[in-house]
């Protein structure tokens, strides 16, 4: 099974990072929240090595 | 009601207000979305620049320049560290918050409107599909139903008749310029992007802060494995006893997060200074692309990967790229001549391909190695003393005739 990307709110500092190297366009940044659209993400945790300050995790 | 717009500016960072300002100058109804609530805040960005960024801009020098180093301290690997006078290159460190606030007064003046707290998830006009979706939002296509904004130009129906928001609302308008920075959301509904490779991603982490450390007319470059791998760590001293201390990579490899490297500089270097705030971001460092236009879809700035990979550096070239597509859009609005786009695409890249392209080989040598970071040290080292004589500007030595006007 995939793994469960989860985000941390209060680390984020919505700079876009993440949804920049997301290869399958499975992230949008609202104004106050990251939207995960769990349809679309693989697990594959290239987010998660973009993001500047590990406000992304990938867990089993 | 649907609002429309000769021209909706997709993020209101430097790029994005100075297209706006231009569009607007120009007599364009222009409506700019970002999904921030403040405009400049949170800032994602070191700050530092050059005076010669007053060219493009429509308003004088304000409050929003906060200091003028004179001086670079260098520190390589080897921890022999070098001063260079870098008085003639007139370096200026920026309020982001103050300048974008700013820019934005001066394009609302001009008749700019702003929407703000909403992120654009589509992208509209009827005829030509988009190359992909982004929040399970077809672009070129239908939203919840409802067509976005197809307009009639040159005999034909294209891409660029409008944005979708992430609350429903549907803009319409003849001509859409994505200024949305690195993840841009209209890079790739368009197709002119693709997702960035990691490598292509420099990824940094900054904290805001105050202490007796920093001289205010010096800034400080560190490079080396131990410090920043593959990147390098800043201050550039801001205001008083403020500062922006830095740390990133240019390209994510196998490095630890951004974060972590500038906490272990900061607990080495800085043990005593107080932590303002912590900041982040990422800067697109991969080679230029090829056009930046598509239809009625204009790309500028970090949208664009307009930066410089040398050293990640994107304000200077962001608002020229915005002042170009601005002004091609005020053109644009007039005549509904597609030429004009296509003059923009022209005009990025008579001023900055060619560079961006230099750039980006010096950068992947450069940062290949802990040795090729030192050699390149020695080279600058050599050179540093001579900098301050030269009877020209040296950054018109290093980039030539292009981009530095
Ligand atoms: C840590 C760090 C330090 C840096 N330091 C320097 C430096 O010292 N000097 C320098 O010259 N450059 C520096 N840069 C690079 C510089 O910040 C960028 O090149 C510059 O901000 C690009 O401007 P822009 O207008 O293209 O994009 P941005 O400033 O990124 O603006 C994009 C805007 O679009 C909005 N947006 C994005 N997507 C959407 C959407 N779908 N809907 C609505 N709004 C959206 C965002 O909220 C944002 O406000 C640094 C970058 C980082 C990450
Ligand atoms: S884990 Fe992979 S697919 Fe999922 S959001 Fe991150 S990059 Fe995209
Ligand atoms: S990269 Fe990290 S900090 Fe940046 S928006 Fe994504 S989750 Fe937030």
């Amino acid at each position: 099974m995939a793994k469960l990307l989860v985000w941390s709110r209060d680390k984020c500092v919505f700079c876009g990072g993440c949804v920049a190297v997301c290869p399958h366009d499975a992230l949008i940044l609202h104004s106050k929240e990251l939207e995960i659209l769990s349809g679309k993400c693989v697990g594959c945790g290239i987010c998660v090595k973009g993001c500047p300050i590990s406000a992304l995790v990938l867990e089993a | 009601m649907a609002r429309e717009a000769d021209v909706v500016v997709v993020g209101a960072g430097p790029a994005g207000l100075n297209a706006a300002i231009r569009a607007s100058k120009a007599g364009a109804k222009v409506l700019v979305v970002d999904r921030k609530k403040t405009i400049g805040a949170p800032v994602h960005c070191g700050e530092g620049t050059f005076a010669r960024i007053l060219k493009p801009l429509d308003m004088e020098e304000g409050r929003w320049v906060v200091n003028r180093p004179e001086n670079m301290l260098l520190h390589p690997p080897n921890g022999k560290e070098f001063n260079i006078d870098i008085s003639s290159l007139n370096v200026i460190i920026l309020d982001r918050v103050l300048f974008e606030q700013e820019m934005a007064k001066r394009a609302e003046e001009l008749g700019t409107e702003f929407i703000l707290e909403k992120t654009v998830v589509g992208l509209g006009g009827g005829g030509v599909k988009a190359g992909g979706t982004t929040g399970g939002v077809k672009a070129g296509g239908e939203v919840e139903g409802v067509k976005v904004g197809g307009v009639a130009v040159d005999g034909g129906e294209r891409m660029g008749g409008g944005v979708a928001l992430d609350d429903g609302e549907k803009i319409t308008s003849h001509l859409v310029i994505g200024c949305d920075g690195i993840e841009s959301g209209i890079g790739r509904l368009s197709g002119l992007t693709k997702p960035l490779p990691l490598e292509d991603m420099g990824s940094a982490a900054q904290y805001r802060m105050e202490g007796d450390i920093w001289i205010e007319d010096t800034v400080d470059v560190f490079v080396g494995d131990k410090i920043a791998p593959g990147g390098y760590a800043w201050v550039f001293p801001k205001r008083g006893k403020l500062a922006n201390v830095g740390a990133g990579v240019m390209g994510v490899g196998g490095h630890p997060p951004a974060l972590t490297l500038l906490r272990r500089f900061v607990e080495e270097r800085y043990p005593d200074a107080r932590i303002v705030d912590t900041m982040a971001g990422c800067v697109p460092v991969g080679p230029p692309i090829d056009t930046a236009v598509k239809d009625n879809v204009m790309l500028a700035g970090d949208a664009a990967r307009h930066a410089y990979a040398i050293a990640g550096g994107g304000i200077h070239s962001a608002l020229w790229a915005g002042a170009m597509a601005g002004d091609a859009a005020g053109l644009f609005a007039q005549d509904k001549q597609r030429v004009h786009i296509r003059e923009y695409d022209e005009n990025w890249k008579a001023f900055m391909h060619k560079n961006l392209k230099k750039s980006y080989a010096r950068k992947a040598k450069m940062y290949s190695s802990e040795k090729a970071m030192s050699r390149f040290m020695s080279g600058l080292k050599f050179a540093a003393p001579l900098i301050k004589y030269l009877p020209i500007d040296p950054l018109r030595l290093w980039w030539g005739k292009h981009d530095v006007s």
